[in-house]
């Protein structure tokens, strides 16, 4: 394992000082469908681009990039959801190569991809000794394209593997100003945190701060949002809640991670005995949406610090504020599960499943349509891998079911050509038309010289003015002519083969098997994602049915104390009597 | 190809941290919210989907399977190669020109016209070739003409022509309109080229 570390930090340091060296490719020799492939491919149309492929490759209209076109086919079978057939194509290419002589015509260029790609895929199954062997298979120039990629492939497959030493000899060189860089940067940190090593951790989630500050874009500042609720993390644990909460108090407001932030702030606070600074914290988490978490214990919370802080009255309000706002929560889940049975949600999800995602924020916005009420209460499932492959495997089994119902709509009009084709001609009828033709062309040539008879007698001018008319009647009856010819010569019509009639027929048929194939899988992801969203609901609903019942047993508190107070006082009164 | 950001083991060690940043301060976070039987139905449902996920690779390679014979049997079908011709349009880097649309008319005829999308432009750019139009044609001799439009040199707008007599000969007939980037007269030069 050592031997295989220090290989990929050689191919990692060695290859980052590699000048580009790829040769130019021979423009003339390039196929056609080849170009066709790639079009689909760069605008990520997979599924297009796989049949595209499967096409030309039947066809054997891919003669010059035979082997580009494997690696592609490769990618985009890896791309379109299907691992293990990615891994065959790759493994296939890669045999080939060593099995035939050094003039096999796969390049170095296309095995060094190809290596790339499964080690890449390894990675990704979590088969991380097997992606480091593949990655070490790359020998000589790594192509431009995955150049990047493979530096940062080799950094996180040392990560994992806790090779961090080497991993921290990347980030000074070869990683050093990549787009990659603060991820790798983030994940190192958390793999020193994970094996206790806080020093280094610290180090390092205070480099992703100053990357986000020197790179202000979202993205990166998300990242360093992310990293300084770890260091607050470490601070809490060291029992230093000062540092927690200096931490904190730079996270920012708004997007995804701030309400935890908020909360652990308003906590940290708390603590602190610093009451003051935590009520605005609570305050503003107590504005969101009342399917967050974070937001319901706000909610009591900032209740329970009004009791404490000595204001009866607005720990009251705010308890009653809080049930109300729970009960409106409640309707909501209901309202939810309504959705989630509805027949077509699942499909109308999963499909506008991307446009959801890309709101920044689903707090802001006034949803529109019935299936934005459910995200909210999804955001936590939506994390889980698990339940993140069910969307994708739906997404795209809808896909194919809308491919299907295409071609099955398609096979009706294939059948009417085809009907259409062996009914509307027979030898007989050909022979009719024949005919009839022939006797309308001699009734139309009778008539052509008749008008170029009439002509003759109108005046010279007026005849000037027909000849172009005459002249382009004529080459329309030559037409008209040499078609007549050509269809004399027809023996007898055309008419499909049985071969392909039957060729038809099958695919028809499997048309019908893969949509009642594709229904059913269809069936079994809906039942599983239904199972799934429930489930998740019902945690919301303990959850919030729990904080619900806090504000009431605080509410019913503060009625007691007001009537023993109450009390006191009239006994107070009734005393000096 | 899938990219990466943060892995999945961060992003878990991540979760554990917002998690745990919570719980350390109260007792709440820790609460199961949740009833232990539909939690684990729900697991064991997630876990059935990696059994799935087989079948469905399977399901989704025949239908790409079925497709691709679909498209040679219509083809042959509605487009056999004896009069089958296709057309295609490829743009080399185009460093000159930024394609707008296409137009293209078969002897007189306008038979086909698109608009390109960004993405599209892109594709086209790194190297894909859209097949534009697919159509039948008589043995013999033919016109095409394929104006082109969009943003020339200095962002100005731009429209170009180019035309071709050919024969249409028996077997399947490709003709490529080619955009090529001429950086000596610094502007695109717009040709049909004959397979």
């Amino acid at each position: 394992m050592r031997n295989m570390t220090q290989l990929l930090i050689t191919l990692v340091l060695v290859f980052s000082g590699l000048e580009k060296a790829l040769a130019s490719e021979n423009e003339s020799l390039r196929d056609l469908k080849y170009g066709t492939i790639l079009f689909d491919y760069y605008q990520q149309n997979y599924f297009s681009a796989l049949i595209g492929h499967e096409v030309a490759s039947s066809r054997k209209e891919l003669t010059h990039q035979i082997n580009e076109a494997k690696l592609l086919q490769g990618g985009m079978t890896l791309s379109y959801g299907l691992p293990d057939e990615a891994e065959k194509i790759f493994q296939q290419l890669l045999v080939n190569k060593a099995d035939a002589s050094d003039d096999s015509g796969i390049s170095d260029e296309v095995k060094n991809k190809a290596w790339f790609y499964l080690a890449k895929m390894y990675y990704h199954k979590g088969e991380d000794n097997k992606a480091a062997a593949t990655l070490a298979r790359i020998q000589g120039d790594i192509p431009d394209e995955i150049h990047k990629e493979f530096n940062y492939l080799a950094t996180l497959i040392n990560i994992r593997n806790t090779h961090l030493d080497s991993v921290e000899q990347a980030l000074g060189g070869v990683m050093q100003g990549s787009i990659y860089e603060p991820y790798l940067i983030f994940n190192l940190a958390a793999s020193f945190l994970a094996r206790g090593d806080k020093d280094n951790a610290r180090t390092h989630f205070a480099r992703v701060i100053v990357y986000g500050q020197a790179h202000p874009q979202d993205e990166y500042l998300v990242l360093a949002d992310r990293a300084k609720q770890a260091l607050a993390h470490i601070e809490v644990e060291d029992g230093n809640l000062l540092g927690a909460w200096l931490h904190l108090q730079n996270v920012r407001t708004t997007g995804l991670y701030s309400n935890r932030a908020l909360l652990s702030y308003g906590w940290t606070a708390i603590k602190l005995e610093r009451y003051n600074v935590a009520i605005p914290a609570l305050r503003a988490l107590d504005q969101r949406s009342i399917s967050i978490a974070e937001v319901q214990e706000a909610k009591v919370l900032l209740a329970h610090l009004y009791e404490q802080q000595g204001a009866p009255r607005t720990a009251l309000k705010q308890y009653l504020l809080a049930e109300r706002a729970f009960a409106g929560g409640i309707k909501s889940i209901e309202s939810a599960r309504r959705i989630i049975d509805g027949q077509k949600i699942p499909e109308e999800f999963v499909i506008n499943l991307d446009a959801m995602m890309d709101e920044t924020d689903w707090y802001g916005s006034e949803p529109s349509l019935d299936y934005n009420k459910l995200t909210p209460f999804l955001i936590e499932l939506m994390s889980s891998n698990s339940f993140h492959t069910v969307l994708k495997e739906l997404r795209d089994l809808y896909a194919l079911r809308e491919n299907l119902d295409y071609w099955a709509r398609q096979a009706q009009e294939h059948r009417l050509i085809i009907d259409h084709r062996q009914q509307g001609w027979s030898s007989e009828g050909l022979k009719k038309f024949i005919g009839d033709t022939e006797q309308q062309k001699a009734q139309m040539e009778i008539q052509i010289s008749e008008l170029g008879l009439h002509a003759k007698t109108l005046s010279v001018k007026e005849q000037y003015r027909f000849a172009p008319l005459l002249n382009s009647m004529e080459a329309d009856f030559e037409f008209l002519e040499k078609n007549l010819n050509k269809v004399k010569k027809i023996e007898k019509p055309y008419q499909e083969s049985e071969k392909n009639l039957r060729w038809m027929a099958q695919l028809h048929e499997r048309i019908q098997q893969q949509l009642v194939n594709t229904d059913n899988m269809i069936k079994k992801l809906e039942s599983i994602m239904r199972i799934v969203v429930n489930a998740e609901l019902d945690k919301h609903e303990e959850r919030m049915k729990y904080y619900w019942a806090q504000a009431r047993l605080g509410k019913a508190r503060l009625y007691d104390k007001t009537l023993n107070t109450l009390e006191e006082d009239a006994l107070k009164q009734v005393a000096p009597q | 190809m899938t990219s990466f950001r943060l892995t999945n083991s961060c992003i878990s060690v991540l979760f554990y941290l917002i998690i745990s940043i919570n719980s350390a301060y109260s007792n709440d976070q820790s609460i199961d919210f949740s009833e232990q039987e539909k939690q684990k139905t729900a697991e064991r449902a997630l876990n059935n989907v990696k059994v799935l996920s087989k079948e469905i690779q399977g399901l989704k390679k025949s239908v790409v399977d079925l497709n691709k014979d679909l498209q040679l049997m219509e083809e042959e079908l509605l487009f056999p190669s004896s009069t089958q011709l296709s057309i295609f349009v490829s743009l080399d880097i185009g460093q000159f020109f930024t394609l707008e649309s296409v137009k293209v008319k078969i002897n007189g005829k306008q038979v086909a016209s698109h608009l390109y999308s960004e993405k599209q432009r892109q594709a086209l750019a790194r190297g894909g070739v859209q097949r534009l139009y697919l159509t039948n044609l008589n043995l013999g001799k033919h016109k095409i003409v394929a104006f082109f439009t969009g943003i020339g040199p200095n962002g100005r707008p731009y429209k170009r022509a180019s035309e071709l007599e050919f024969q249409k000969s028996k077997g399947s007939q490709f003709l490529e309109l080619a955009i090529v980037d001429d950086s000596a007269k610094q502007e695109a030069q717009f040709t049909i080229k004959q397979w």
